[in-house]
């Protein structure tokens, strides 16, 4: 099982939908770190995605464009993805925002946009 | 004189002793004595329960309160951050905007975890959630989000009918 721990392996303040928006967004958590761990996990693994360590909220832009953007951009179907993933909290607050991600990833419609990734627009 | 005084004294003072020491009186005390105590404790247990039913209402009240006022600083902040443009509002104000929304809606999904049971809690919980996906929603924390006068209106109006079941609540009670 691999672990990823936003908080300490991504940001603290995870925020923003796009690249443009600055550092911690959720394209950026999207592309560079939780397709390319999926990826990368083996058949039977699953990423274990710890949401509260060290970061104090997430907002609903960065939820859908950074979990069900994985959809809608056509990486994952929903199914695959909510088999992947497992999200992990001590705080019991936080089981509002995995729900929040999991009704995000059910709600995405599989590859019903093509990405067009901000960072290259800026460049 | 001085000696029918005492006489008559003492004699009245042996006729009390006899009528203390009657079966029928010594029955009569315990039954007032007892019932004294019934009486005394049941006062205690009436207070007990009262006050205790009264301080839980009153707890109770403060609660939903509580959770009112935080849902109206919900909807000042989120409607003054979703009626101005991110690039053309003071960048301090909006962070601060921002971090607020974001603190508000973690305070806020605190509160069905202490609503009494008989609350409804899953109905708040509910419009919590698309609070949530309505304040934070869109081009939320985005340099590029533009003003959204029907997201503002959503939220008012969310928001009012939240208060308004709080107040329903408090009045019920």
């Amino acid at each position: 099982m691999a672990i990823f721990n936003i908080g300490k392996e991504f940001s603290q303040d995870p925020s923003g939908r796009y690249y443009t928006d600055g550092p911690g967004s959720g394209e950026e958590f999207r592309e560079d770190y939780l397709v390319p761990k999926i990826n990368q996990l083996s058949e039977n693994e699953i990423l274990e995605i710890i949401i509260d360590d060290e970061v104090e909220a997430y907002g609903s832009s960065f939820i859908s464009e950074g979990f069900a953007g994985a959809v809608k951009y056509g990486y994952f179907t929903a199914d695959f993805l909510l088999n992947k993933i497992k999200i992990k909290y001590k705080n019991p607050d936080y089981s509002f925002f995995e729900k929040r991600i999991f009704s995000h990833i059910k709600k995405a419609a599989y590859n019903s946009a093509v990405y067009r990734s901000t960072k290259k627009n800026n460049e | 004189m001085f000696i029918q005084d005492d006489y008559f004294y003492a004699f009245e003072l042996v006729k009390s002793c006899d009528l203390l020491n009657s079966v029928e009186l010594q029955d009569n005390m315990i039954v007032s004595i007892t019932a004294a105590i019934v009486g005394a404790f049941s006062a205690y247990l009436f207070n007990f329960f009262h006050w205790r039913k009264e301080t839980k209402l009153i707890k109770k009240n403060e609660l939903l309160k509580s959770a009112y006022n935080h849902i109206l600083e919900m909807e000042n902040i989120s409607i003054d951050y979703w009626t101005v443009d991110t690039a053309s509002a003071n960048k301090n104000v909006i962070t601060k905007q921002e971090i607020k929304i974001k603190c508000l809606i973690r305070i806020l999904i605190k509160y069905p975890r202490l609503f009494p049971n008989s609350f409804d809690k899953k109905d708040f919980e509910n419009m919590v959630d698309d609070l949530y996906e309505l304040c934070t929603g869109g081009d939320f924390e985005s340099s590029k989000r533009k003003k959204c006068d029907k997201t503002a209106l959503n939220i008012s109006l969310l928001c009012a009918e939240i208060r308004l079941n709080l107040t329903k609540i408090i009045f019920n009670t």
